[in-house]
């Protein structure tokens, strides 16, 4: 076993159930997460020198992100949650509405935001990470984090008006 | 009409952060990937860049064209061979005869009478010459 195989191995172990938590909740699918898992790891492994990237974790929670929405792009049916998935553990009972309205509306209005903004919106509110540290993971100072977040849930928010309002037009038309 | 606003936004997302892939799952995925990182899965190949295929077709242009060449050899005229006519050769017996008949002046009557009864070449004929034999 080489050096980067070692490298890939122990970095497994460190953030591989992290990455795959945040890819079942970006993804909504513990399947789909686990094939950009493996995506993920493939991408690391082909990169040439992987001993010099400074911060791997970081670096590959970016590639995590851009595949979840990537995919998410192309498979826009993917989002509901089916019912009888005992997997994902949701304290609400009114999961379907939850999940097929809301959070997938945000997550598709997501797609929308540039890469950064929306690495940062992903890491603030759907890691429920703190700004400091999301500072440190971009390589940015913790106020230029809280307003790209801030932006990113400006033109979320906007995204969803916009939707609901050409939806009760479409209704009233009706 | 509702109008969303950002705290709702907030929470709704504060919903979603709960979910967590299940241990089975969790299991899968390391399994899955350290086949890959050992090597026992096999990793999506690379796409061939611009020179494979430009080597490749200049060595199968090459092996088409010397296929070609080995098919149908370039084609020689025949050679023609003019055979010159007959004439009396001295073998060692008929000098052995010659010597035992009389040694040196005989070969010289020999030689004479060679030459006497050579056929003249065809070549060297003249058209009469050639109308008299006939």
């Amino acid at each position: 076993m080489n050096t980067k195989q070692r490298l890939l191995l122990k970095f497994l172990e460190a953030s591989g159930p992290g990455l795959h938590g945040m890819l079942t909740r970006l993804t909504l699918d513990e399947t789909v997460a686990e094939e950009l898992m493996q995506n993920l790891f493939i991408r690391l492994f082909e990169i040439k020198h992987l001993e010099k990237i400074e911060n791997l974790h970081a670096y590959a929670c970016r590639i995590a992100i851009n595949l979840a929405f990537d995919r998410r792009r192309q498979h826009r049916s993917f989002s509901e949650i089916p019912d009888s998935r005992p997997d994902l553990r949701i304290p609400r009972v009114d999961r379907r509405l939850i999940q097929a309205e809301e959070i997938a509306k945000i997550l598709d209005a997501a797609q929308q935001l540039s890469g950064l903004t929306r690495e940062c919106f992903v890491l603030r509110y759907i890691e429920q990470m703190e700004y400091a540290e999301i500072a440190k993971r971009t390589q940015k100072n913790p106020q230029q984090v809280r307003a790209l977040c801030s932006k990113g849930t400006q033109r979320i928010r906007q995204i969803l008006n916009e939707q609901n309002a050409s939806f009760y037009k479409e209704a009233i038309n009706e | 009409m509702n109008k969303y606003t950002e705290q709702q936004i907030e929470e709704k997302l504060k919903t979603l952060s709960s979910i967590e892939p299940s241990n089975d799952s969790l299991r899968r995925m390391d399994q899955n990937i350290r086949s890959i990182i050992s090597g026992v899965t096999k990793k999506p190949t690379a796409t061939r860049s611009f020179l494979y295929y430009a080597l490749a077709s200049a060595a199968m242009l090459i092996i088409g064209i010397s296929l070609l060449y080995d098919s149908a050899p370039p084609r020689t005229p025949p050679t023609i061979v003019r055979q010159a006519p007959t004439e009396p050769t001295l073998t060692l017996a008929k000098l052995n005869t010659v010597f035992n008949h009389g040694g040196q002046k005989a070969l010289d009557e020999y030689f004479e009478k060679v030459e006497s009864n050579r056929q003249p070449r065809a070549e060297t004929l003249t058209l009469q010459e050639i109308l008299k034999e006939l």
